[in-house]
């Protein structure tokens, strides 16, 4: 059977390479053309990289006509959020703080993939550093739903799950701090997996707030996710914060949705839900019950501060990470020496940015930290004890990934509307524990339900949102 | 709460020169983001302990061993400012007179 490019899974493409249907190089040529003729109009990436792909095309083409075997990743053509290092290609975290600088190395997650065989196709557009929900704050082009052009992909990595959700990659990678890999992936309507915290490297991610920054993959379908974290997570002496052991093995078996234990928390479910995302999950919760899982009510009490709380402890850590951004050890004030730091740090931080490091600074402050930032780290536990009591009676927890669908451009213009985006997605991300979006089939516009899971069973998220897939597409 | 906040000494203490039109805006944005995040207050933290980070790691060390790692001219060279195999940096202290 042959293979379609556009369509195909990391596996697929591998098959095709080994059966001879096509070369690597004809699969980088379809996805640059794809992005010429499509990236003009839906702004995914803010760098291609079309000599390097197709130069690496040709070498693992010259790899298979020696005979040798080819590594897992082989024909996988990746897109890279512009927050994650690329050897030699732009990395500007969508700021012009950052523009025109090129690192001199790869994150640690890219060099696994390279190592793997995967080829990095550009850098995909985003919420500058990563902080937005709707890819409408990128220093340099908003990018567009590729289901609805007047719509955003969401964000922060509206670039990277666009630019799958397009067709103009096979995978990408994205970050995510408070849901920015699983709520552009609802909205664009493909796969975006959140890991454990720590079972990917974040060396070569640029900060934003370490305590939760996760790399996370982008694909069309579970089994991509799985085969990206399976290849560039465990530990990184680069990184103290990740995990000694590897998040995935190969014993990780196959599950079934039978005997499944599944919560759904009350709190998630409130009359604020877009119609269309109820009739969603109830779809989904139906489909569960005819697979043999069993569907209980349950609660998560601290979900209504779980916001409040990320809005704390996030501006917090960016205040400090975004400190070193003042033109001495990063910046590009080094060419202009006339600029103060202060100047220098009006003109290149975005709005949404100088928005959070103020208040960042504000929570930080003498007199108002126990008000505020130490009071946050203390709602963090609250919300932390919510997942592990739920996860005393129930496997994982099924919810939507967001309460509504991808909204029109400049329809969400205060911050707080903006933040509450989020809703459904800050607990996983304080509590560190794995989530994942898969995209309900519907008429409308995509509906992203989100599985959580508890902290390092990211094998069995995976398996069970295999499984929830597969049986979705065949109900 | 922020009645008397002062956003310019706020964006003096955040290294940020904002303008007479970005205090103005932040003011009455942060009145509402403040409100929104006070929502904790309304919980009971007694006997809760701090989190830091959610997977409890803790005392990480690594042998202190050399390994290969990308060359010093090659970082030097990809900073905004070098000469001479060196950063170049804006000059932080200055001669007396030309402050």
């Amino acid at each position: 059977m042959s293979v379609d490019i556009s369509r195909a899974g990391i596996v697929g493409l591998r098959s095709g390479l080994v059966e001879h249907q096509f070369s690597c190089r004809e699969i980088v040529d379809e996805y640059l053309e794809a992005i010429r003729k499509n990236d003009g109009t839906l702004g995914c990436f803010l760098h291609v990289d079309a000599e390097g792909a197709k130069s690496a095309a040709e070498a693992i083409d010259d790899n298979l006509k020696t005979g040798n075997e080819l590594p897992a990743l082989a024909g996988t053509v990746v897109a890279v959020k512009d927050n994650i290092f690329v050897n030699a290609m732009p990395s500007t975290a969508g700021s012009c703080m950052l523009e025109g600088y090129e690192p001199a190395f790869d994150a640690t997650a890219v060099e696994r993939l390279k190592a793997a065989g995967a080829i990095v196709i550009g850098k995909t557009n985003l919420d500058e550093y990563a902080m937005g929900a709707s890819t409408e704050q990128s220093a340099f082009h908003p990018t567009k739903n590729p289901r609805d052009h007047a719509r955003v992909p969401g964000g922060s990595s509206g670039g990277s799950a666009a630019a799958v959700a397009a067709g103009l990659c096979s995978v990408a990678l994205g970050s995510d701090t408070g849901g920015s890999v699983r709520l552009p992936a609802a909205y664009c309507g493909v796969v975006g997996f959140r890991p454990t915290y720590g079972s990917v490297s974040r060396y070569g991610l640029v900060a934003m707030a370490s305590s939760m920054d996760v790399i996370g993959p982008i694909g069309k379908s579970v089994e991509d996710c799985r085969q990206l974290l399976a290849v560039m997570g465990g530990h990184d002496p680069h990184d103290a914060t990740s995990l000694p052991d590897p998040i995935l093995k190969a014993t990780d078996a196959e599950r079934t949705l039978r005997g499944l234990r599944v919560g759904i928390p009350k709190e998630y479910f409130s009359d604020e839900l877009a119609p269309e995302v109820v009739a969603a999950l109830q779809r989904v919760q139906s489909i569960l019950g005819r697979a043999g899982a069993t569907c209980t009510d349950i609660s998560l009490p601290s979900t209504v501060i779980s916001v409040p709380t990320y809005y704390i402890i996030t501006p917090a850590e960016v205040s400090s990470n975004l400190a070193r951004y003042d033109g001495i050890q990063f910046g590009p004030i080094g060419r202009n020496e006339a600029t103060s730091t202060t100047k220098l740090r009006d003109e290149r931080f975005g709005t949404e940015v100088k928005r959070r490091v103020l208040l960042g600074t504000y929570v930080l402050s003498a007199g108002y930290a126990d008000r505020y930032y130490h009071l946050a780290q203390r709602a963090r536990t609250k919300i932390r004890q919510d997942f592990a009591t739920a996860f005393a009676d129930v496997d994982m927890l099924l919810t939507p990934t967001s309460p509504t669908l991808a909204f029109p451009f400049g329809s969400v213009q205060d911050p707080v509307s903006m933040y509450q985006q989020d809703v459904f997605l800050s607990a996983a991300s304080l509590a560190g524990v794995p989530a994942i979006s898969l995209p309900v089939p519907t008429d409308s516009l995509p509906v992203g339900a989100q599985i959580i899971g508890p902290q390092r069973r990211d094998a069995d998220v995976l398996a069970w949102a295999q499984a929830l897939e597969t049986a979705m597409r065949t109900t | 709460m922020a009645d008397n906040l002062d956003l310019g000494q706020l964006g003096h203490l955040s290294n940020l020169g904002l303008t007479a039109g970005e205090l103005a805006t932040y003011q009455g944005e942060f009145q509402e983001i403040l409100k929104f995040v006070t929502l904790l207050h309304a919980e009971e933290y007694d006997d809760v302990s701090v989190t830091s980070q959610a997977t409890d790691l803790e005392n990480v060390y690594r042998h202190d061993t050399v390994a290969p790692s990308v060359h010093a001219r090659t970082l030097i060279e990809a900073a905004a400012g070098h000469t001479e195999g060196y950063y170049r940096v804006p000059a932080v202290l200055r001669k007396k007179g030309n402050a």
